[in-house]
This record gives structure tokens, C-alpha cells and sequence, in this order.
């Protein structure tokens, strides 16, 4: 914020309305977020216990625990990060080091921005067609993970293309000039130096394929599927389908009612701790960036 | 034979011409200095020496450019293993942020299988002829990044000069740092001719005129005059050189 000099001069009354209303607004919008944060502590809090967290549902979803949907979340997490971490370093990598400007380059770049856009159900639809039927992979972790990869994959190649483009031009150069190749630049060089923000960026999208429910409909989530997948061709239970479930189409909404509180709030939680990661890894990346 | 030979080169960025048949010699164990205002050409100039325009798009070139008496644009030529030979110091200091040791070891490690004790070996030997190896033989493992700008762009000569080359381009070494240091690294040119030849691109006349025995006067994309550098400062042939190094203008 900015402290006003000490001998600012007078402000007129258009001035003080203005930053009134920009700190009303903005001290609306945290009160707004402590509010969300705050009710499903207390709403939520009152089922979180060990059992909620390490116990399979039980009568009906009205007792017990979320294990299976939140190993099942976890899982389809891991596949959908990891399948996209190499896809789209390697696809920024191209397009930030390699390709030379041309219409082709500029082609993918405008089909990348377009698929970013596109409705996370329609990644659904996508994934059932191709996944699930035309590779026969069925409904399962495998077919759901890849879904929320493509989901995923438009941002995260940005974010690496642009980690890539802020590697110091003049680092490249003085590596080509000792009598690096270009692909020794980029192993020993460039991509050790953007590694932190491609990182960053891999934490974030795994916040946001935690939380997704339209992709993982099709394709994986089982309505009420109390075990622990043994395979990756399995299908699963995931945390924000059970939230779903547990508000919608239980058998006795009013008692599950408690349980969807306990289950958003788990969500919750794990992803302000995927963005606390997140945060760490971009203050180390500060610290290392002293060129 | 010269080491360095440019028979009419002229160079283009797409439409725009850079150079315009720029011809010069320079002999083994000299140093050359290019000097010129901004957007002259001398940077172009000096970057075609180890074809480090290659990576520009839309760059093209006509006219040779010999290294040893060899066409280092000619078809078989690898610019990589060029630049093995023709070390390159850039304006700003531009360590890699590793240790000081493993900066030096750098283009070591890309080539040949060299024994870790070579290495070592080596490293030595070049941050000795850098004139670093007092400030930091006993911080080798340190960050290069903790070091000063002055010890940083000594580090970087000390960088090129560990896979041998024969030949070492500076681009503006000294720019970027202060009196003392600048004053360092000018000793160190010194020293370093003895078994180099050195291009060097400089904006600052009196250092041309203190450590090179060859000035190349570049002034839009033509090579005006190139003369020894005493007869260059003292006696200039050409109008537009005089009105340069009596600070008419640029």
C-alpha cells in the first residue's frame, strides 16, 4: 500500500470516496473469503476426526469415513499431474527454445490459448469418447487421470513455456559460447533454471484437478465404491464427486448433509496446502533468481 | 598466416543490411579493437566470429570469414566445436549460478572425458590466468553469484579460457563495472595476449587506445578505417574517423 508523504497535500472529496470504496471492496472480498473458510471449519469441523479420514463410508454414507474418495482423489491426482508434467515441459520447451518462428508455431500457440477455455465438461465428454470407449481403458483411475491431464495441459504448457522465456537470455548465450549444443543448453542450463516455476505451476494445477468434478464424472468416479483400488484400471471413488452425492442423491440427504461438510472442508484444506507449497517454491525461486 | 581474416563480408537481419563488405586482417597474437557508436556493426561484427548470429532469425551473410586460414562458414564446419576455439566474454558478467568451480568446469565437462583431477587441473590453471585464483582458491565451492561484478566477469574469462581457445572475443567486458575493476581487467587483456589473440568491442576510445595494437572504426555498418593503433589515434586517414575520436560525434 502506498503511505502518504507528510506533507501530502489536501485531498479533494472525489479522492477520499475513491479510496474508501477500493479498501471497502477489498476488505469485502477477504471478509467473503474468512466467511467461506470460516463456515466450513465450523460446519465442517464437527465430523473431521481420524475415522473421517481413515475409515471407508458406512450406513449409507451416514457414518464412517471419505478414505476411499480421498485415496481415490489422490491417485487420480497423481496420474493427471504426472502425465502432464512431461507433456507440457516438453511441449513448452519447443515452443519457448526450439521452434523458430512460423505459422505452424503460431498455430499451436493460438490452439493452446482456445483449449484453455473450453469447458472443463466437455474434457469429460472428450475423455469418455477416447479413453473410456475408443482405447477401452473403461471407466478407471487411467482413463479419468488422463482426462484431467488434457484438462490441465493448456495452462501448464503456458506456465513452462513461460518459465523457459524468463531464463535469462544472456545465460543461453554464454553457454553456446564456451561450445554447448543447443541441447546441452537446455539440460544443464535453461531447464534447471526454470524448474522452480514449472514446479509451481504442476502444485497449482494439482489444486485445481483436486477439486474438479465434470471431467471425472464420465470417466472414473463411482457413485459409492467403499474399497481401495488395487490397479490403475480400477474405477474409483474422488472427493468432489462424493460431495456431490452426499448433498444430491443420497439415500437420507439430511443425514448425509453433515458429511458433505466434512468432505469440502478436507478439500478444502488440501488445496491451501498445495498452494502454501506452491508459495514456498515461488519464494525460493526469488532467492535463487540473483543473476 | 592471419589468424582472423574477413574478405567483404556484408550481413543482413531480414531486410535490414548490417554490415556492408567489411574487409580486415588480423595477425596471431594481437589484440583488435572495435570501437564505433551504437548500432554500428561492431557487435555484429565481433558475433560473427564464432557464429553466435546463426541463432538470430532472418540472419544472412555473404562474403567469407577465415579463422586460421579455415572458412568457418563453410558447409562442414560445426559451429559448436567453433566455439570450443573462439571463447566469448559478454558485456555483463554471466555466471552460472553454481559454484565457482563447477562455472570454470563448465565447457570442460562438455566435451571430452576428462579425469576429474584434469579438471581440477584445469580449473586452476585458468582462474590462475584470469587472475582469480588468489580471491578464491580457498571459496572454490562457493556460489559464483556471491562473488563481486568485477570477480564475476573475471570468472566468466576464466570460463572461456579453460577449454583453450585460441581465439577470445569481448563484448564490452568492461561496461558493467567499476574503475578498479575495469582497470583489472585491462592488465589482464595484457597478460593474455601473450598467448591469445583478442577481439574486443569497446564503446570507451582510451581503452582502445590503452590495450589493443589494431583499431577497427566501425560507423554504419561500414568499416571506416582500420589502422595500428597509434597511427590510429595520432594520425587518422579518414575525415569521419577524426570527428569520432575528437568526440564530434556518436
Amino acid at each position: 500500500m502506498l503511505s502518504s508523504p507528510r506533507h501530502a497535500p489536501p485531498k479533494r472529496w472525489g479522492e477520499h470516496i475513491a479510496t474508501l470504496a477500493v479498501a471497502l471492496l477489498s476488505w469485502g472480498s477477504i471478509a467473503i473469503l474468512a466467511g467461506i473458510i470460516g463456515f466450513l471449519v465450523y460446519r465442517g469441523g464437527q465430523v473431521l476426526s481420524w475415522e473421517f479420514l481413515t475409515a471407508p463410508m458406512r450406513e449409507g454414507m451416514q457414518k464412517g469415513g471419505i478414505a476411499p474418495a480421498l485415496v481415490g482423489s489422490l491417485w487420480l491426482t497423481a496420474v493427471a499431474i504426472l502425465t502432464a508434467a512431461f507433456i507440457s515441459t516438453a511441449a513448452g520447451a519447443y515452443l519457448s527454445e526450439f521452434a523458430r518462428p512460423s505459422r505452424f508455431k503460431n498455430l499451436i500457440e493460438f490452439l493452446v490459448t482456445t483449449l484453455a477455455g473450453i469447458p472443463s465438461v466437455v474434457y469429460g465428454l472428450f475423455g469418455l469418447a477416447l479413453f473410456v470407449t475408443a482405447l477401452g481403458l473403461g471407466a478407471s483411475i487411467l482413463a479419468g487421470g488422463l482426462t484431467l491431464a488434457l484438462l490441465s495441459l493448456p495452462l501448464l504448457i503456458r506456465n513452462a513455456q513461460e518459465a523457459f522465456a524468463a531464463v535469462p537470455r544472456a545465460l543461453k548465450e554464454a553457454s553456446l559460447g564456451i561450445g554447448a549444443s543447443e541441447i546441452q543448453t537446455f539440460f544443464r542450463i535453461t531447464l534447471p533454471m526454470a524448474l522452480p516455476r514449472i514446479l509451481t505451476g504442476l502444485v497449482l494445477a494439482s489444486g485445481r484437478v483436486l477439486g474438479e468434478t465434470a471431467p471425472i464424472l464420465f470417466t472414473v468416479a463411482a457413485y459409492y465404491l467403499p474399497t481401495y483400488p488395487h490397479s490403475l484400471l480400477e474405477p474409483t471413488m474422488a472427493l468432489p464427486y462424493h460431495l456431490y452425492v452426499l448433498i444430491t442423491s443420497g439415500t437420507n440427504i439430511q443425514a448425509t448433509y453433515p458429511m458433505a461438510f466434512g468432505t469440502a472442508l478436507v478439500l478444502l484444506l488440501l488445496t491451501l496446502c498445495l498452494t502454501g507449497i506452491a508459495a514456498y517454491l515461488r519464494y525460493r525461486l526469488k532467492k535463487s533468481y540473483r543473476v | 598466416m592471419y589468424k582472423v581474416e574477413a574478405h567483404a563480408v556484408s550481413v543482413w537481419y531480414g531486410d535490414h543490411q548490417a554490415l556492408y563488405k567489411v574487409s580486415l586482417q588480423l595477425e596471431r597474437n594481437q589484440v583488435l579493437a572495435l570501437i564505433g557508436p551504437s548500432g554500428c556493426g561492431k557487435s555484429t561484427f565481433l558475433r560473427l566470429l564464432n557464429r553466435m548470429n546463426d541463432f538470430i532469425p532472418g540472419f544472412r551473410m555473404e562474403g567469407k570469414i577465415l579463422i586460421d586460414g579455415e572458412d568457418i562458414y563453410a558447409p562442414h564446419v560445426d559451429p559448436v566445436h567453433l566455439r570450443r576455439r573462439v571463447g566469448m566474454v559478454f558485456q555483463k558478467p554471466t555466471p552460472f549460478p553454481f559454484s565457482i568451480y563447477e562455472n570454470v568446469a563448465y565447457g570442460l565437462r562438455l566435451q571430452n572425458r576428462l579425469k576429474e583431477s584434469q579438471i581440477r587441473e584445469r580449473v586452476e590453471q585458468a582462474l590462475r590466468q584470469a587472475a582469480l585464483w588468489d580471491e578464491v582458491k580457498d571459496n572454490l565451492k562457493k556460489s559464483a553469484l556471491a562473488l563481486s561484478g568485477g570477480q564475476q566477469q573475471r570468472l566468466c574469462i576464466a570460463r572461456a579460457l579453460a577449454v583453450r581457445p585460441s581465439l577470445l572475443l569481448m563484448d564490452e567486458p568492461t561496461s558493467a563495472l567499476d574503475p578498479i575493476s575495469t582497470a583489472k581487467i585491462e592488465e589482464l587483456i595484457h597478460e593474455l595476449r601473450q598467448t591469445y589473440t583478442i577481439v574486443i568491442v569497446t564503446h570507451n576510445m582510451q581503452q582502445a587506445a590503452r590495450i589493443s595494437d589494431v583499431t577497427a572504426f566501425f560507423h554504419m555498418g561500414r568499416l571506416i578505417e582500420c589502422s595500428r593503433t597509434k597511427d590510429f589515434f595520432t594520425n587518422p586517414t579518414h575525415p569521419e574517423t577524426l570527428r569520432y575520436i575528437t568526440g564530434r560525434f556518436g
